[in-house]
């Protein structure tokens, strides 16, 4: 028992340590390219194999941090709920948007893996690609998916909709700031909720209303998506 | 409202939302179910929002440190080589096209009808 809470908290440390240590380098460098996310898993990844630490030691200790991702979705509430006017405003446009975005990634990804033979478990991780992390998880456990494919869909598809996405949208002259925002945040979740709000304000606002309504609309089509698997 | 009550406030949702998933057999995430119920809650005024405001935009702003134990999971589990497979990666290219330039498209079509029938 007590070696159970001293390999959690040793665990607790270094994640956390890690977090801190490259949050700091973000904020002295101010590059986007040191995000916390990708320095404090080099990090981590560094004292781990430092230490001889096995992965499932370190998985078994850092437990906590799945229950605190479940406690991060119900706070997303605080969001959307001060978004609410603006959402009440454009709730056609906003659904519109988000649902044919979200409706033809699925699409693509159905087909493409009809034509590639992926197994179901496979088809399950890959189809809450695009929305943030707690959620993507639990909606692909909800399908039968696996939790390593998964986080490696919704980061690799993350992160290359964030790198090429705003390119992409003013070379087909996409200027509506609505479009905008909605477009980076329904495809690229919170990376892209981040990256709209460097256009401005309005599109910040909608790419995390994307974020969460996306999260939330693909949530709830769970039971729909079950019949297609 | 202090913080530790505030957490618990947040958890009391959690477990509302995990509650009711078990009880009606919904195949929903729990945590979802008590976000909307957190959400209607606060739009309906039962609930304020400086009630959990401090803890939930703590929570928010520090998500990342929440990915990186599953980041970790993901490079140094032995499943990490098979998943960088070509198939896997053109159709995670073409779906996220398809998702920024589907809501795009649409967004903009929508405000372009709009402004027709406003004119």
């Amino acid at each position: 028992m007590s070696s159970i809470l001293f390999t959690s908290i040793g665990c607790i440390t270094m994640t956390l340590g890690s977090y801190i240590a490259s949050l700091q380098i973000f904020r002295k460098f101010k590059k986007s390219w040191l995000n916390p996310l990708y320095t404090g898993t080099a990090l981590l990844i560094i004292i781990l194999l430092l230490f001889n630490i096995p992965l499932s030691v370190y998985q078994k200790g850092s437990s906590l941090f799945e229950l605190l991702l479940q406690f991060s979705i119900v706070s997303f509430a605080v969001p959307l709920y001060k978004e609410w006017p603006l959402m009440k405003k454009h709730f056609k446009k906003i659904f519109s948007g988000v649902f044919s975005g979200t409706f033809l990634g699925i699409f693509a990804v159905y087909l493409m893996s009809q034509a590639f033979h992926f197994s179901e478990e496979i088809k399950a991780s890959l189809i809450p690609r695009s929305v943030t992390l707690p959620v993507a998880l639990t909606v692909s456990d909800g399908l039968g998916g696996t939790t390593a494919f998964t986080v490696f869909f919704v980061l690799f598809s993350g992160i290359f909709s964030v790198m090429l996405g705003p390119k992409l949208l003013k070379w087909l002259g996409i200027k509506s700031k609505a479009a905008k925002g909605l477009a980076m945040g329904t495809s690229a979740q919170m990376l892209g909720a981040n990256r709209s709000l460097l256009w401005g304000e309005e599109e910040g606002a909608m790419g995390c209303i994307a974020m969460t309504t996306s999260a939330l609309l693909l949530s709830l089509l769970i039971p729909v998506l079950l019949l297609l698997l | 409202m202090p913080w530790p009550i505030q957490i618990l406030i947040l958890a009391v949702f959690l477990l509302a939302g995990n509650f009711v998933v078990a009880f009606f057999h919904i195949p929903l995430p729990g945590s979802i179910v008590g976000m909307i119920m957190l959400l209607t809650l606060l739009v309906k005024g039962l609930v304020k929002l400086d009630w959990i405001e401090r803890v939930a935009a703590f929570q928010i702003k520090h998500l990342t440190l929440l990915f990186i134990p599953f980041v970790i999971g993901l490079f140094l589990s032995p499943n990490f080589i098979p998943l960088l497979d070509f198939h896997f990666i053109l159709v995670l290219i073409v779906s996220s096209f398809c998702c920024l330039l589907g809501t795009a498209y649409s967004v903009q079509w929508f405000e372009k009808i709009r402004r027709r029938s406003q004119k």
